[in-house]
């Protein structure tokens, strides 16, 4: 590279892009590549969220205003929880709504690349495609809105639902507002209305922040209605709530069935511009959610049993990057609850395994420091060879005697060497584990990032009665990693079954989630059911270490219930995820290809069958910048023949096409004179026919890792206290951490009261007494890293 | 008693009026400074001075410019001769088409980036980009600069029939030449990048990047724009070209021209091309990257082709259009292109013949056969140069792939592809092979052959490779410093990766360095150093001798190791952890990705905008090069026994090391 500034990668391509995108974002272009609320500002923001027993139905709407005296375009942005499923997104034109529709994949490709050929740009979200960087398109969602009228505004409606998990007794549930890309947005006028509801009594409910402070307009033990409204509110932070189930032991079962034209059949409201059913159509068959909450307390006394652990970390090339970094804060996470009676062994493993010791050691602070030292010391390197990895720990595992055993496997479960179907390995591992007294070790996995093989992780779980966890790329970890590792050393109960009487009246029943159960949580049932019936029985028989659980519920079938509005949609994705899973064990098929394709129609989800096209979006989406490498790449479709690029500097190259990756590129010098910042060049495409399409990409002069400033409270301390650190540093700071000692690391997080992020880290009794250099380092959404070292001092008491 | 009552009175008076009149010029010369201070800040700030030095062309001794393929971008007649502005320097042909004389860095032209022509009565008018404006009298040239460079960076000239000279800057708008001076023309062009500009007697056309045209007639300034306004629309913002005569006014744009009369748009052609070049006589036509169309008036809403050319791509012989035709200039027979590919003529545009324009006499039975001559380069923006065991030599592009030439000069193989195409670095493998160091992957070659391509799925963490390193062990390690961390190898096998989660000060990897057993790796946030295969330390701004993180390039000389950054000019360190920064000796600055070179006793440092530097240790001296270059921007160098090899932006020159 002879670049004068060696900052940009420029990486234009229809992935989604690494960086994490803040919720409802539109951003105007020309000219821009984030939020200007001087040409367009959010002037009305409403959001409705309705938790209905753990099942959570999100609606959006947007209305930007904008300033500028010319027509303007823009790129919606929103960040979706990978377990959360989009069910509707619409544009406003003038008067018309616009919304989308799920079509079989191939034909939502060729609609969309017909509407670019008219240079309208649809809208189009896809299910878990690899990028080129190892990303995924699952869990982000942007379309390119236009026309944007001068002084007009814009209507923007989105919908969501996801399942609400129950850990502990506790939920948590968040609408991403906080800032991850950009910079703070201003609603003009933001209303939140909050339904909670739950057969269950309620309680401790409260907000982890006071940005958007809840009305409470209604509250009983079973539903709590509440709203915030404010004017010129800052999006500073997410809104985000918790509460618990505060109840023995239960069965609930919900239904849902109707006949009424004024409901489509898939349970969906029809609106004005839908055609309603036809009053003769045949009944469709109902619906039922049956949910059992586990909670006894001879399971929550148990006391923690000593533990010796395998964990498996893996090293390989596909790991690199943002990944690694979360399996490393897994790991650590992992060492640092261990007390000190338990024991562990390290397993380091890419085409190759290593282990750290020949046996398993004392989870004493020092071998913690040890392994993690060992892991920074590893290089990533080659391929994965899973099953030798998962052999080597099966040979070196022999937990001693009044320890309970685990495997944690933290890994992308990609396997490249040996065997790398997902079918043989999970059968393999099974009967290689299998013995007379159940597995001989309880295998639980960890995956994080996008392109994670969730379905041979979660097999490799199940099949000895561990535990599976993934966390995407766009989710805050911390609820989940939590639940993760304080699951580790608890049994769960044993794998729970409903029974129903009358079972021939009901059809296509489901667990769904499928996992571990543990004390304290949720198991749930969905099906559905023919005919109304009096006085069904419901059971769910579970066991535990004191004994077997057995709930019970009699209900009658209704012949008609409309309350619950998720039950179809949630069967619906557990019948797709069946088919999903049979198809990966077992090959495709087209009778369940018809049959998903089918259901994502009428049910409005997006798989690897379907697609959601949505109103226009861009041809080009921007992704994260990276500094370092002046290379402009763009994808377009096949019928372009030149694309051609102008650069704010002045500079008009045309771009190759590299007909092995499908795609095409340029290198570029920028002047030295161009400081850090956003900046935009145009794309000139020409297709085979001669048309001339406009577009316009980003890319970021990065140059500079954050610049800190850090203090702590005092300089000295005692063993006991808290350490709070007190760190400002950039606007495009993405992440702070701290990390003293061998202590476990803490994140600083933005506390917008002090206009500063705060961490802090707690000493522990047993810390001597001496000097220490506590590292602050800083992290931008370029990857540039930045430390500092601040001077502490640890007394005696 | 009275009388001197009287004087002493008058002497009272004659005091008090004296103390006024002081007092009084007093307060006129202070306000008279003020009111100069301040004309002469609005003066400066809407004009700038100018230098001047004085060029009298002669070959420097000890100089080679390495020849290319020709790029032709401007030409005009002046006193019978043809002058063209190319990648090669400026080119001067006789009537007859023969090329008579050649002016480049090393005749003591500033570079090679001619940006445009126009003649006066007196002179030869030449942009020099950055490099200011030069005037030619026929014997020698004046230059004509300013102290900060962005401040007349030209763009495109004008000279107007009144004598004016009119100058597109790219940052200072319209400016008209006034020797010591260039003075604003207008402030609503002032600060815009002048992209085009064209007149007459009667109307001139200020066409810029981003803000569309103006046009100057009868005294007033029209700017027309993309968005509608009364007097029209133009098809973009951007402006790639203009024409005018005496009536009309045509103005190109990526998107397809738009003819102009009495002030008002009247129609668009060639809508949704992009137009390279407009020629208004003898009668209108424009260049576009479809081929060449007329601006005919019989069918205003569409242009009709007149020659269509092939893609872009190696021209032919005569009869195919050329591609990337940059200007089309009317001969008293037809016509003349000066283009990508060098220069070609026809006598009718219609008939699409065209010959390609002899360059130089002695080149005629090149020319006819189509073959290069000895040493040409297949493109002038160098990356990389390396000497081979055999010593041939390895010229890596910015992305046009690398030429491989023979002792002799002959060419034994281009190589590029979608592949090997923009090549960053070059090295000598231990077996004799070359690591070819690509933003797409690591290229293995011979002399002639590609043998390996290294890529993600080889185990490289990432394929933009920006260089590579022979770690000198046994078993033939090697190192390949990537955008995304950095891949060892063993022979062709990668066998480790390093990450920022190991340690590495940055992921964003730029060079590396080995002294003693240490591996030095240079990277956006600092250095990181390797020893025994673990990553013991980092080096930055906070905890050494660094000036900037931004570690661009190193070199080991003697028992330092000398450090380039990025903004912080050079540090050397030593093993012992001394560390010496040469700021005071030769400033900050910025030192371009591996453009460092140590040949015995000396240093060579290729510098973002001034040239080379040169540590001669022995006399613990450094020597600034800048005269010679094709450019500024040196990024490469290739060091044979009694010369070095200079890659730039612009061309590779040889230097004979006696020079230094």
């Amino acid at each position: 590279m002879r670049t004068p500034l060696l900052l940009f990668l420029c990486i234009c391509s229809l992935l989604a892009p690494q960086a994490w995108g803040d919720a409802g974002v539109l951003i105007p272009s020309p000219g821009n590549d984030k939020p200007d609320p001087t040409k367009l500002s959010l002037a009305d923001m409403h959001v409705s969220i309705v938790i209905d027993n753990q099942n959570a139905s999100v609606s959006l709407r947007q209305i930007f205003a904008s300033h500028m005296s010319s027509v303007l375009e823009g790129q919606y942005l929103f960040a979706i929880n990978p377990e959360a499923l989009i069910s509707d997104f619409a544009v406003w034109d003038g008067p018309v709504r616009i919304p989308g529709v799920i079509l079989e994949r191939k034909r939502a490709e060729e609609i969309y690349d017909a509407l670019r050929l008219q240079a309208i740009d649809p809208g189009l979200l896809q299910q878990a495609e690899q990028g080129e960087e190892g990303g995924s398109r699952v869990s982000f969602f942007s379309a390119r809105i236009t026309p944007i009228p001068p002084y007009g505004t814009k209507r923007l409606e989105l919908a969501y639902s996801e399942r609400l998990r129950l850990e502990q007794l506790q939920s948590y549930f968040y609408f991403p507002l906080k800032p991850r890309q950009f910079q703070e947005q201003a609603a003009g006028r933001l209303r939140v209305d909050l339904t909670l509801r739950h057969v269950l009594p309620l309680s401790n409910f409260k907000q982890t922040s006071a940005q958007y402070p809840l009305t409470i307009d209604r509250q009983t033990t079973t539903e709590i209605r509440a709203h915030y409204e404010g004017s010129n509110v800052t999006l500073s932070d997410d809104f985000a709530l918790t509460y618990e189930l505060k109840s023995p032991s239960n069965l609930s079962v919900l239904f849902y069935r109707s006949k009424e034209d004024r409901y489509l059949k898939s349970g969906l409201p029809v609106t004005a511009f839908e055609r309603p059913g036809r009053s003769d159509a045949e009944t469709e068959a109902g619906y039922f959610e049956a949910s059992a909450l586990f909670n006894t307390t001879a399971s929550a006394a148990a006391k923690r049993r000593p533990s010796e652990f395998v964990l498996l970390f893996d090293t390989s090339l596909s790991v690199r990057w943002d990944k690694l970094e979360r399996q490393f804060e897994a790991l650590e996470k992992i060492l640092y609850q261990l007390h000190a009676e338990d024991r562990f062994q390290l397993l380091l493993f890419n085409s190759k395994a290593t282990l750290f010791r020949p046996t398993s050691v004392p989870a004493t602070p020092e071998n913690v420091a040890a392994a993690l030292d060992f892991v920074k010391g590893s290089f990533l390197a080659g391929g994965t060879d899973l099953k030798q990895a998962l052999q080597t720990a099966l040979d070196n595992f022999q937990p001693q005697p009044g320890l309970t055993g685990r495997a944690v496997l933290i890994s992308d479960g990609n396997p490249t060497f040996g065997t790398v179907e997902t079918q043989k390995l999970a059968r393999w591992f099974s009967s290689a584990t299998a013995t007379p007294a159940g597995p001989k070790i309880k295998l639980c996995a960890y995956g994080a990032g996008n392109g994670c093989n969730k379905v041979l992780l979660r097999a490799l779980a199940q099949s000895s009665g561990g535990l599976f966890e993934f966390v995407g790329e766009t989710e805050a970890a911390e609820f989940k990693l939590n639940n993760f590792v304080a699951h580790l050393t608890i049994d769960p109960l044993s794998d729970p079954q409903l029974t129903i009487s009358n079972y021939p009246n009901f059809s296509e029943v489901y667990r769904t989630p499928e996992g571990p159960v543990f004390n304290q949580s949720s198991a749930q049932w969905v099906g559905k059911y023919r005919q109304p019936l009096r006085s069904v029985n419901f059971t769910v028989a579970a066991r535990q270490l004191a004994g077997p659980i057995e709930l019970k519920r009699t209900v009658d079938l209704p012949s008609e219930a409309v309350e619950h509005l998720f039950i179809p949609r949630n069967w619906a994705k557990a019948r797709v995820d069946f088919l999903l899973r049979k198809i990966e064990m077992e090959g495709e098929d087209a009778a369940s290809i018809g049959e998903i394709v089918s259901l994502s129609k009428k049910y409005k989800l997006v798989t690897p069958y379907t697609s959601f096209l949505a109103a226009p979006r861009s041809l080009l989406r921007p992704r994260l910048i990276k500094p370092g490498d002046p290379v402009l790449r763009v994808r377009t479709d096949p019928d372009i023949r030149t694309v051609t690029a102008i650069f704010p500097f002045g500079l008009t190259k045309p771009l190759r096409y590299l007909p092995r990756e499908q795609v095409w590129q340029t290198r570029f010098l920028a002047p030295k004179e161009m400081v850090d910042g956003l900046y935009y060049c145009r794309l000139i495409l020409r297709d085979r026919v001669g048309r001339a399409f406009e577009e316009r990409k980003s890319f970021v002069i990065d140059s500079r890792a954050p610049a800190i400033q850090a203090s702590v409270d005092r300089s000295a301390y005692r063993p006991g206290d808290t350490v709070e650190v007190r760190v400002k540093s950039d606007s495009d700071t993405r992440r702070i951490r701290l990390r003293l000692a061998s202590l476990e690391p803490a994140e600083a997080r933005w506390d917008a009261g002090g206009k500063a992020s705060i961490g802090r880290i707690a000493l522990p009794m047993e810390i001597a007494t001496g000097e220490y250099a506590l590292e602050v380092f800083a992290e931008d959404f370029a990857h540039n890293v930045s430390s500092r070292k601040l001077a502490i001092a640890v007394v005696g008491q | 008693m009275l009388v001197r009552s009287k004087l002493l009175f008058t002497f009272a008076v004659l005091l008090v009026l004296l103390g006024a009149a002081a007092a009084f010029f007093r307060l006129k010369r202070d306000a008279d400074r003020t009111l100069t201070a301040a004309r002469q800040t609005v003066i400066d700030r809407h004009s700038v001075s100018l230098k001047s030095r004085t060029i009298i062309p002669q070959g420097k001794t000890g100089y080679r410019l390495f020849p290319a393929a020709l790029r032709a971008t401007d030409g005009i007649w002046f006193r019978d001769h043809l002058f063209v502005t190319s990648n090669l320097g400026l080119l001067q042909f006789d009537a007859a088409g023969r090329e008579v004389k050649r002016y480049t860095s090393v005749d003591g032209l500033p570079g090679h980036e001619l940006t445009a022509l126009a003649k006066t009565a007196e002179a030869l008018w030449v942009g020099a980009g950055s490099q200011g404006l030069l005037k030619f009298t026929g014997t020698q040239f004046e230059l004509f600069y300013a102290e900060n460079a962005s401040d007349f960076e030209v763009t495109a000239l004008l000279a107007m029939p009144s004598g004016e000279l009119w100058v597109g800057t790219k940052q200072r708008g319209l400016v008209v030449f006034q020797n010591d001076r260039a003075v604003e023309f207008v402030p609503a062009i002032g600060s815009r990048f002048v992209t085009a500009l064209e007149g007459g007697h009667q109307q001139a056309v200020i066409g810029t990047f981003d803000e569309s045209a103006w046009i100057y007639r009868q005294g007033l300034v029209s700017h027309f724009k993309k968005d509608s306004g009364e007097q029209g629309s133009l098809l973009d913002n951007q402006v790639t070209s203009a024409a005018c005569s005496d009536e009309t006014v045509y103005v190109g744009t990526p998107l397809g021209a738009t003819e102009i009369r009495n002030g008002r748009t009247v129609r668009n052609f060639a809508e949704g091309l992009a137009i390279r070049a407009i020629a208004p006589a003898p009668r209108p036509v424009a260049v576009t990257d479809q081929g060449i169309v007329t601006l005919s008036a019989p069918q205003p809403s569409s242009a009709r082709a007149l020659a269509s050319g092939p893609n872009p791509g190696r021209f032919g012989q005569s009869g195919v259009a050329p591609a990337g035709i940059n200007r089309l200039l009317p001969l008293s027979d037809g016509w003349l292109a000066l283009t990508d590919s060098g220069l070609y003529t026809t006598d009718s545009l219609e008939r699409n013949a065209w010959e390609r324009f002899v360059s130089r006499s002695s080149d005629r039975s090149l020319a006819s056969s189509g073959r290069a001559g000895l040493w040409e380069l297949s493109d002038i923006n160098v990356s990389a140069i390396a000497f081979d065991p055999d010593q041939n030599l390895w010229v890596g592009y910015f992305d046009r792939g690398l030429d491989v030439f023979d002792p002799g000069g002959r060419l034994l193989v281009h190589h590029e592809d979608d592949r090997l195409f923009c090549v960053n670095h070059l090295l000598v493998l231990g077996d004799g092979q070359m690591a070819v160091s690509t933003a797409n992957g690591l290229a293995i070659c011979d002399a002639t052959r590609l043998r390996h391509f290294i890529t993600e799925k080889e185990g490289l963490i990432h394929k933009a490779v920006v260089m590579t390193l022979d770690l000198g062990e046994d078993d033939g390690r090697w190192l390949a410093a990537t955008a995304e961390g950095v891949s060892f190898f063993e022979g062709n096998r990668a066998t480790q990766n390093l990450f920022a989660l190991h340690g590495l000060a940055s992921n964003r990897v730029y060079c590396a360095s080995k002294l003693g057993n240490r591996v030095y790796i240079g990277t956006l946030g600092g250095i990181s150093v390797l020893q025994d295969g673990r990553l013991t330390s980092s080096w930055n701004t906070a905890n050494s001798g660094l000036a900037a993180n931004w570690v661009n390039a190193m070199a080991v000389l003697g028992r330092r190791l000398f450090i380039g950054t990025y903004g912080g000019g050079i540090q050397s360190v030593e093993a012992d952890g001394q560390w010496t920064d040469y700021a005071e000796a030769i400033g900050r600055f910025e030192v371009n990705p591996n453009a460092m070179a140590v040949d015995g006793e000396r240093l060579y440092v290729g510098t973002l905008d001034r040239g080379i530097h040169v540590y001669d240790e022995r006399q613990n001296r450094w020597q600034l090069l800048r005269d010679g270059l094709p450019s500024q921007n040196v990024t490469a160098f290739a060091l044979a026994a009694d010369r070095v090899l200079v890659g730039t932006s612009r061309g590779l020159v040889e230097i004979r090391k006696d020079v230094f």
